[in-house]
């Protein structure tokens, strides 16, 4: 080896112990000396003072898990004319940098949601630290009062408003789950319209209540659905199991437990004949309750009453969309993507979507009727 | 072929994911990007062919060899000269686009020169490695990260919001004339073969590029060029896909996982690219390194002399490197970048053009 070999085998350990220098962590600010922001709320001002009002719900770091009885929380809370400005001000009421990497949920006002709300919004996917996956919901009667809401069962490091919605903690169907990315892509979208949860609180500010929704479109008043409604819709566009519905007859009253459902439709659209959108519903479940003995030989009995009460639902949910010319299935998506591109076909399916037929098929499958008959 | 020639291709096609390419492409996704696409898997194939071929003929054989004994000297210094400096500028990009990347999404709060020197330190080793070493990294990096990469497209695809109507609106958008921006765009990504000019000096033995080797080329070129293209819709939306600035990067965001160690997947897709994109400003600016080497070589280096010249343009690298990053708006770099990719044609007639002059100076002698 020559000399400078040598000093290159040399040097290249001293090189890498050297740019362990460059690894001090956290961008040169320690987890001390950042707050982390859990969820934002935005709210039109009560005051004159700008437009927005802006509640930022902060994690306070605890010691040590076992002594701390609950997450512990601090709320800073500012008015101004747009919600980056009102952010940087914020970060003047405190010593800490605001940290928005784990922020998991976005709590907007139902006043909010019937302005440009699209454009509004793209301040959260342009700010790049902010996760597209975290949350998107309305809050009633305020974002604020829904922040400042805090649960019996919050246990340390597991908070309530994130185990609404990740699936993970509570899984049910009447809770829609909105990521940021999806709500952007559908508001944008062209005939496809963006869902999102209702988060309310009951009388004495004890529980939060997610059960309703809102599907919403740029500009428009949105629409609101019923907590039945909701669950219809989540479980056929998200295939989400687990419902609970009650079907009633002249001689009885029956709860089905809903475990598999399937959708599928496909879309007519030839001259002359109407247009006309097949729907085809599949699900599976058992009895869970019933106001008289059941036979598990007159299952088939059953089948069919669930049936027709399923699809009196849907044709009526499904008319309500169409009624108020909302879309959140995404028909017209689907339209656009059947056929060639031509400058019309988003306006021939406006015109196109209040006239169309929908036909609509519900499989029903009971497999028992539970423990007894 | 063997198998470092599909690194080769695989590396510059995985690079091409995070890149500016997507986003050229989606400037042009409601005119002309999907036949363009369609025929630069073509033109990619045949451009692939053609360098795969040339080189078999000369193995063991760099371009520089090949010209220095079969051209005109004065042909072979331009031609080595606008090589290297293409190839520069190719790892130039990367560089950029990943300090910006990093810059706005990993750590804002991080100097930008830090950034910089971080890379270039690294990439420095590499361009002063042996060029058979460099392919062994190229070998231990792409095994580490295969399974990671194999594991986001299927995150991505099984994902029950994935939209796939979406992709079938930017698919309908097929009846346009093709655009020669979103072609030249799409064509790079099949460009890795290129990478021969120095890279066949190692492989010594006599190899054929058959139809075999251009099938699987030309399949892992239609899958990555169609994740590339629709992963970012399916989670981004067709109509307002063009306002992302850094679409892959949007559409990783978008991925969750439920259970595991940390929930965004973007972290471990970024670990993923930095591996890849310093493995692919490794390889160009090795290129470069050893195409200007030989571009300001006279004759025969002595093995014991010290000789500065190879420091000298790793010097030069580095202060390009610098006042390139620093200088460029987003804006900028993307239009440059544009310009760069518009000057492929012309990069592969040159090329071909060279191939001709070598073969017949061969054939003479």
């Amino acid at each position: 080896m020559t000399n400078f070999q040598k000093s290159k085998v040399l040097l290249l350990p001293l090189l890498l112990l050297l740019s362990t220098i460059l690894q001090t962590g956290c961008a040169f600010k320690d987890i001390d000396k950042r707050v982390f922001v859990a969820a934002i709320g935005i709210d039109p001002s009560e005051n004159d003072e700008g437009k927005y009002k802006i509640t930022l719900k902060i994690l306070l770091p605890t010691g040590s898990l076992k002594e701390s009885t609950g997450p512990k929380f601090t709320y800073l809370s500012n008015e101004a004319e747009t919600i980056g400005e009102s952010i940087r001000t914020l970060e003047t009421h405190i010593d800490k940098v605001l940290e928005f990497g784990h922020t998991k949920l976005i709590i907007l006002n139902e006043k909010l949601v019937s302005e440009e709300i699209g454009n509004f919004m793209d301040y959260f996917t342009r700010r790049g630290d902010i996760q597209l996956i975290s949350y998107v919901a309305v809050g009633r009667p305020s974002a604020d009062k829904i922040l400042k809401t805090e649960v019996a069962t919050e246990s340390p490091a597991s908070i309530a408003l994130f185990n609404l919605f990740d699936d993970n903690g509570t899984e049910n169907p009447f809770t829609v789950t909105t990521y940021l990315f999806e709500f952007r892509r559908n508001i944008h979208g062209k005939g496809i319209d963006a869902i999102i949860p209702v988060i309310e609180t009951n009388n004495g500010d004890t529980e939060l209540v997610v059960n309703k929704s809102l599907v919403v479109k740029n500009k428009e008043t949105p629409l609101e659905l019923s907590p039945l409604e909701t669950m219809l819709f989540n479980s056929l566009k998200r295939n989400k199991g687990g419902l609970d519905y009650k079907v009633d007859n002249e001689q009885l009253t029956l709860l089905l437990d809903i475990i598999n459902v399937s959708m599928d439709y496909k879309m007519f659209t030839d001259k002359g004949a109407t247009p006309r959108v097949d729907m085809k519903v599949k699900m599976a479940g058992v009895i869970g309750e019933s106001s008289k003995p059941l036979h598990l030989k007159d299952l088939d009995k059953y089948n069919q009453i669930a049936n027709k009460e399923f699809h009196s639902k849907i044709m009526k949910l499904l008319k309500k969309f169409q009624e108020k010319e909302m879309d959140p299935f995404g028909f017209g998506l689907r339209y656009r993507a059947t056929r060639l591109n031509d400058k019309n076909t988003f306006s021939d399916w406006e015109k196109l979507y209040p006239t169309i037929d929908f036909d609509v098929t519900v499989d029903v499958q009971l497999n028992g009727t539970g423990a007894i008959e | 072929m063997n198998r470092f020639f599909y690194y080769l291709i695989l590396i510059n096609m995985i690079t091409s994911v995070v890149a500016t390419n997507p986003k050229i492409l989606f400037q042009y996704s409601d005119k002309g990007a999907i036949p363009s696409m369609l025929l630069a898997v073509g033109a990619g194939l045949f451009f692939t062919y053609a360098v795969a071929t040339f080189f078999n003929k000369f193995p063991g054989k760099g371009l520089p060899e090949l010209l220095n004994e079969a051209s005109p000297k004065w042909f072979a210094k331009c031609i080595l000269f606008y090589l290297s400096v293409n190839f520069y500028l190719a790892g130039l990009i990367t560089l950029i686009t990943y300090t910006h990347i990093l810059k706005l999404f990993l750590s804002p709060e991080m100097s930008i020169y830090i950034i910089v020197f971080s890379f270039v330190l690294f990439v420095s080793f590499g361009i002063l490695m042996k060029t058979r070493s460099v392919l062994y990294t190229i070998e231990i990096i792409l095994i580490l990260f295969a399974p990671v990469f194999v594991y986001i497209l299927i995150k991505a695809y099984a994902n029950p919001i994935f939209d796939w109507d979406a992709v079938r609106v930017a698919m309908m958008q097929i009846n346009h004339p093709p655009e020669l921006s979103s072609f030249t765009t799409a064509t790079f990504i099949f460009m890795g073969s290129v990478n021969l000019v120095i890279f066949n000096r190692v492989f010594t033995k006599q190899q054929k590029f058959s139809s075999k080797s251009l099938l699987t080329v030309g399949i892992i070129g239609i899958v990555i060029l169609f994740t590339l293209y629709f992963v970012p819709i399916g989670f981004g939306g067709f109509d307002r896909i063009k306002d992302l600035v850094y679409p892959w990067i949007s559409a990783t965001d978008s991925m969750r996982m439920k259970f595991g160690l940390v929930e965004r997947i973007i972290f471990i897709f970024m670990l993923l690219f930095l591996g890849i994109a310093l493995l692919s400003i490794i390889i160009h600016w090795h290129i470069a390194f050893h195409l200007l080497d030989n571009f300001v070589r006279k004759k025969q280096r002595s093995q014991k002399k010290f000789n500065p010249t190879p420091y000298l343009i790793i010097v030069l690298f580095w202060m390009l490197a610098f006042m390139a990053t620093l200088q460029l708006s987003e804006y900028q770099l993307f239009k440059y970048i544009t310009v760069f990719d518009n000057l492929l044609p012309i990069f592969f007639l040159l090329l071909l053009l060279t191939f001709f002059v070598v073969n017949r100076g061969a054939q003479s002698k």
